[in-house]
């Protein structure tokens, strides 16, 4: 065969091919990322042609500025405790699924909705529900005897009450990672746990979970990346109040650059998420598993 | 005289069917324990969907009634408000001309690069994609509004378009490597033998051979770019205000009416839920792979 006759001579072919997404994503991608890096160095006067070049004097404050501590620590409190809860009900769920029963391919569609219904209008009803006199949360709390919460309302609950709609949207890409984990355990070695004598327990503990590494290890990944970008959830219920108790980065990135108009120190904001995300997704990325990629 | 704890008594008469019985007790007590764990989650992550249309059906005046009732005449008097006080067919056709359209031109470019990732291995541009996926899209917005004020493309379909390509490219770029993957490679040989060239194997064979992959494709990235956001916050506008800035904006006065908010939910929400139901046995694939690989 001589498909590669070619070889030797300069080949256009996979150039044309890639052409248009090399373009698309150098206008839209490539150059945006260059420019607000060179934006986090400027400071903007009355308009956007108008600057002065600071170096990195924006990331200089950045400590000294309580908004944004408070952001990073919202940010660190908000994705660890979203990360933590997906874990453990997209788990479970995986788990489940992983054993056959009637209607169980039913059960695993009904699980996925929450991931790809629209996350406004899913926080939007959230919102309805965590309402503290109408809200049917607070009902529920009565009738089981608990005291009810203002949710939303307060300072002290309103961040977890977000962490509750982030699991709830984030647990089924968890199931899905791990329950794909599950399929691949070869059966040989559960077989031969249970031959030795393991109980379930120390057959989950010794034998599945090890085996699950990879696939739990990317699922946490995944959704830390997914959480520390979250905002429609924060920016339809909250917009980072009550009392800042909800401004992670994103929203006080987005704050300063798209309401106050802080093009330069908005940017420096951003550049410190983009920094913490790129820092997880280099740990994604060496979870590949094809062999050339 | 009691033997020491740890020898082995002789087995009495009848411990071996005692036995049994208990094993068998066992086995119907994690039946039970498993559909009671299965029925609560399914309560817990579907409570939100049920409350939704059941809302959605109410009248104002039965919608915050404790206990709720669970037989009630249904109206379709919220979703008359909502049609009748919204341009909503007016958003609903800005969210299609977007959706379709970034879609569509995402195709364009996304396919040919897909395909010559995975056939000439173009592993740096193939990380670099995956790395951009993973960014948190707002970072790109900052200096993207300000392009888009000096280009009058604010408050535009195209511009909007445009930046949707943000986030239906890297998908489909991703999610077709693995699809094209899968074409066998002696299929392509052949027909580079029988004198097609190297952009017809592409169109004529590769293409067809991953149609499944890219109907999945289509419609990940369809749903991606539909439930979007952010994007349309910042360079949308009146004339260009999709269905998810629309029940934001819904929102800001209406927060108090939870039956026009269940209603405009369900009509966002049930369309993605019910194409979800008919494609899911192909979208799990496409939904894990779209997370990583």
């Amino acid at each position: 065969m001589r498909l590669s006759r070619r070889r030797g001579r300069f080949d256009l072919f996979p150039f044309l091919m890639i052409g248009g997404a090399i373009v698309t994503l150098g206008a839209f991608m490539v150059y945006p990322l260059v420019s607000l890096v060179l934006m986090s160095m400027r400071d903007y006067g009355t308009s956007t042609m108008n600057y002065r070049f600071v170096g990195l004097d924006w990331f200089a404050q950045l400590p000294r500025d309580p908004r944004f501590v408070n952001g990073l620590v919202r940010t660190i409190v908000y994705s660890g405790s979203a990360v933590a809860g997906a874990m453990l009900m997209g788990s479970i769920m995986a788990f489940m699924l992983n054993r056959s029963f009637a209607g169980a391919a039913i059960v695993r569609t009904l699980f996925i909705l929450p991931m790809v219904s629209m996350p406004v209008a899913s926080a939007l009803l959230w919102g309805t529900m965590f309402n503290p006199q109408q809200g049917v949360l607070n009902y529920f709390a009565r009738v089981v005897g608990l005291e009810p919460s203002l949710w939303l309302a307060s300072p002290a609950t309103a961040l977890m009450s977000l962490v509750i709609v982030e699991v709830w949207m984030s647990s089924p890409l968890v199931m899905l990672i791990v329950l794909a984990g599950l399929r691949s355990i070869p059966q040989e070695p559960l077989e031969s746990a249970r031959i030795d004598g393991a109980n379930s327990l120390q057959t989950l503990a010794f034998v599945i979970v090890p085996m699950l590494r990879a696939a739990l290890v990317a699922a946490a990944l995944i959704t830390l990346i997914d959480t520390l970008k979250q905002f429609p959830i924060i920016w339809v219920l909250t917009q980072g109040g009550p009392v800042r108790s909800t401004e992670t980065l994103y929203v006080y990135g987005y704050a300063l650059g798209f309401q106050f108009f802080d093009l330069g120190y908005g940017a420096a904001v951003l550049v410190v998420l983009l920094l913490l995300v790129v820092l997880v997704s280099v740990f994604v990325m060496r979870l590949r598993q094809r062999s050339w990629l | 005289m009691r033997a020491p704890a740890g020898t082995p008594r002789a087995p009495r008469p009848g411990a071996y069917l005692a036995d049994r019985r208990r094993r068998r007790a066992i086995k119907v007590a994690t039946e039970a324990g498993f559909y009671l764990l299965l029925g609560v989650l399914l309560i817990a992550f579907m409570f939100v969907f049920y409350w939704m249309v059941v809302t959605s059906l109410k009248l104002p005046r039965e919608v915050t009634v404790y206990p709720p009732a669970l037989v009630f005449e249904p109206t379709l008097m919220n979703y008359r408000n909502v049609l009748e006080k919204t341009p909503f067919f007016h958003q609903l056709s800005n969210s299609l001309i977007v959706a379709i359209g970034a879609v569509t031109l995402a195709m364009v470019v996304g396919l040919p690069a897909s395909y010559a990732i995975s056939r000439y291995r173009l592993k740096s541009l193939a990380l670099t994609i995956l790395m951009m996926r993973m960014m948190p899209t707002i970072v790109f917005m900052l200096p993207l509004f300000v392009v888009y004020q000096r280009l009058g493309l604010i408050d535009t379909h195209a511009g909007l378009i445009f930046s949707h390509l943000i986030l239906t490219v890297p998908l489909i770029v991703w999610i077709m490597i693995g699809f094209f993957e899968d074409v066998p490679g002696e299929v392509e040989d052949q027909a580079r033998v029988d004198g097609c060239r190297r952009w017809g194997v592409f169109w004529r064979i590769a293409l067809p051979l991953s149609a499944p992959g890219i109907v999945v494709t289509t419609i990940l990235s369809f749903i991606t770019s539909w439930n979007n956001f952010v994007f349309v916050l910042i360079l949308g506008g009146v004339r260009t205000t999709t269905l998810p800035l629309a029940v934001f904006n819904f929102m800001g006065f209406e927060m108090l009416d939870f039956g026009g908010v269940a209603a405009v939910a369900s009509m966002l929400s049930l369309p993605i839920i019910v194409l979800t139901i008919i494609v899911q046995r192909w979208l799990v694939g496409g939904l894990t792979l779209g997370a990583i690989k």
